[in-house]
């Protein structure tokens, strides 16, 4: 969208338009104001023949820092979803043992799973506020590929987790085996699958909605 | 969509991540903190793993003078007497991992003997630790519960079985 957005600019500025004539009319088209600034920004001005002079970049560069951050917030994201689902798993099985399986405890897969956590969970944060902070200054960025099929791909990944998990319970349940261990580790799962399904629900909502007049109204 | 509507789910979306990121943090800090007391924190493994070396070198030391007793058919007066080809890969039994001192080992008689050790913490603190020496199967020869300090085990000869098969128990 915000291709066709710089298309339009671009055929505009080239054909004489001002800048904030422009400006006002996309506004009110309904586009998202600070869209607009930004990819009129993206035009320094129009050369002696009338067209328009891109602000320099590093295209390449801009890419592959992309994919370095999303790719490494993806398996810090894993990281501490699978150590919290190990720790509340291990914390389950001290408070319900179960005879049957329980044959030894170890200290370790706890010790392991806080690590983890304490390692990763504050550069997941640290990576999302960055990314946030970049979309927030090129809000063209919430179009980028790598943005998207990352945002798909956790989508997907813990869709399957949840339905997974609901087949299961059902499938123990049918059997007669639902037990409150089994019931409580299942909860666990879908639980951390479905906030993060839940987030990235809404990181796509935004990206819509960010192109509309309505979220340029309420963002302030 | 209406305009109202429209903004309320503005709002909304705007602050869902943020709650979403808070609650993230509440539960880990949370999960990570009851991991901590099922654990004892890292100070208090390092008791329970001490704990544990002392266990299995009181546990070594009664097979060996089992050993001893099928030999020479009486205890040791002093566990020096112990045979050194019994150090499993060179490895001395009779030395505390910390203090490094002789555990302390009494004769009562030429069926039973008294081993001695000094424990960091209290066996019961060691949730995690379900070691079969701790447990109150009855079958199992000794029973290594301690409480912290000093802490002494009797042993006493007894014949399992109808062969003549020797052990030393503690129960």
């Amino acid at each position: 969208m915000s291709l066709e957005l710089k298309q339009y600019v671009k055929d505009a500025l080239g054909r004489g338009a001002d800048k904030d004539a422009l400006r006002k009319t996309l506004v009110a088209s309904g586009w998202a104001e600070d869209v607009v600034m930004k990819t009129l920004d993206q035009f320094v001005g129009v050369d002696a023949h009338g067209v328009p002079i891109p602000v320099p970049r590093m295209q390449a560069h801009q890419i592959a820092r992309d994919i370095f951050l999303y790719l490494l917030s993806l398996v810090t994201l894993s990281m501490c979803a699978f150590a919290l689902g190990g720790l509340l798993f291990e914390l389950v099985n001290q408070q319900i043992p179960d005879r049957a399986t329980d044959y030894y405890h170890n200290s370790h897969s706890i010790n392991w799973a806080i690590a983890q956590l304490v390692v990763a969970f504050p550069v997941f944060t640290f990576l999302t506020r960055l990314l946030g902070r970049d979309i927030a200054d090129h809000p063209e960025k919430r179009e980028s590929l790598i943005r998207k099929l990352m945002i798909y791909l956790i989508l997907v990944l813990t869709a399957v987790v949840s339905l997974g998990d609901l087949v299961t319970v059902l499938t123990t349940f049918l059997e007669g085996d639902l037990t409150l261990r089994f019931t409580l580790k299942a909860l666990i799962v879908l639980g951390i699958s479905m906030t993060i399904f839940l987030y990235y629900l809404v990181e796509v909502r935004r990206d819509d909605l960010l192109v509309r007049r309505e979220a340029g109204a309420n963002k302030s | 969509m209406t305009d109202q509507g429209n903004r309320q789910e503005g709002t909304l979306i705007n602050r869902l991540p943020g709650v979403l990121w808070a609650l993230s943090c509440l539960v880990i800090i949370g999960a990570i903190f009851a991991g901590l007391m099922q654990t004892g924190g890292p100070f208090e493994q390092r008791k329970f793993k001490m704990d544990a070396r002392r266990v299995e070198d009181l546990n070594q030391l009664v097979f060996q003078i089992r050993d001893y007793y099928r030999e020479h058919k009486t205890v040791p007066g002093t566990l020096t007497e112990l045979p050194k080809a019994h150090a499993y890969r060179d490895k001395n039994f009779t030395l505390d991992p910390e203090t490094n001192k002789s555990y302390k080992y009494r004769r009562l008689s030429g069926e039973r003997f008294e081993l001695c050790a000094v424990f960091s913490s209290d066996s019961k603190a060691d949730r995690l630790r379900s070691d079969y020496r701790y447990s109150p199967n009855i079958t199992e020869p000794t029973d290594f519960t301690h409480p912290a300090g000093h802490h002494c085990y009797v042993f006493r000869k007894e014949v399992e079985g109808n062969k003549d098969t020797v052990v030393f128990r503690n129960r």
